[in-house]
């Protein structure tokens, strides 16, 4: 038998057949499985792994990276929840990547120069203000700990509430709180006086 | 005779009661701008409290604003790293069908 075959790449060889030959229809199984669950995901894996990274390249590479491990680890994924899945595979990447200096860890102010992106794709109904609000914004975004802009992101964005947060990020729910109470804070600290601080006035 | 800030429905109870709900909203404005608050008794509460007190209804609109315009930032994404996932999700596709076609 195979055993050790079958266990290093579950599901892509047939553990019956003493070749290793891989069984067709299991595998069209699993293309179909990614096809259906986890591409129409690319959006949210781009958007995810630009919150999770410092710059535009270094996103592309998480992104790329979490989608073949998640290719690769498809046949053990039950089905259920593909962004949180994807999230996980995503920060455990993040986490490997960033080893070397443990960034992604660390809470504190990373001293990292936010990269200029020119490349920003402006909605011309946009009204001027309300551009160069999104412009200090981003920047202010770039900023914070990828810790927090991460979480900011799957609350804000992509809607998670905080417990699914916590867990795919696997952090108590006071830690969720708190960090974006204190990403908020920064950001509404960069964004004082602009009309996004109503309360610019009164200060 | 005095009364006691305790007595229920005094002047004074009320009063601090008014005191400890806006402490409580403040706490939570977050968690209420958020949707974490479970509805019920609680919920309510906090809610009728943001609309009543002027300085937790501001700190709420502050969040509500800042949330809206993240989205709007951070909820489009590059298209074209997009493309590059869309493609690399192809070429694993196909380099399965070959492994199986072999």
């Amino acid at each position: 038998m195979n055993g050790a075959l079958t266990l290093s790449r579950p599901g892509i060889l047939d553990p019956e057949s003493r070749s290793g030959r891989p069984v067709a229809t299991d595998l069209d199984t699993q293309n179909t499985r990614f096809e259906e669950l986890i591409v129409p995901e690319m959006p949210f894996l781009a958007r995810i792994s630009r919150a999770m990274s410092h710059s535009q390249a270094e996103a592309d590479d998480l992104a790329q990276e979490t989608l073949v491990k998640a290719f690769r680890a498809i046949d053990r994924f039950d089905g259920k929840y593909p962004r949180a899945w994807l999230t996980r595979i995503a920060r455990n990447t993040a986490i490997n990547r960033d080893q070397r200096n443990r960034e992604f860890l660390q809470t504190e102010d990373s001293t990292v120069e936010p990269e200029p992106d020119p490349g920003e794709v402006t909605n011309p109904e946009d009204i001027v203000l309300s551009q160069v609000v999104d412009e200090n914004l981003r920047t202010a975004l770039d900023q914070l700990p990828p810790s927090f802009r991460t979480l900011i992101q799957l609350v804000d964005v992509e809607g998670m509430s905080y417990q699914e947060a916590a867990d795919v990020m696997d952090i108590p729910i006071g830690t969720v709180m708190s960090r974006l109470h204190r990403g908020r804070e920064r950001l509404r600290k960069a964004l004082s006086g602009t009309s996004l601080d109503p309360q610019s006035q009164n200060r | 005779m005095t009364v006691r800030a305790w007595v229920p429905w005094t002047k004074p109870w009320r009063q601090r009661r008014d005191f400890v709900i806006c402490r409580q909203t403040l706490d939570r404005v977050q968690e209420i701008v958020d949707g974490e608050i479970p509805h019920g008794h609680t919920a309510r509460t906090l809610e009728r409290h943001l609309t009543a007190c002027r300085r937790c209804g501001e700190e709420a609109e502050a969040i509500r604003t800042l949330k809206i315009a993240i989205t709007r930032v951070c909820g489009e994404c590059d298209p074209e790293a997009v493309a590059k996932l869309h493609q690399l999700a192809r070429r694993l596709c196909e380099g399965r069908e070959e492994i199986a076609g072999t």
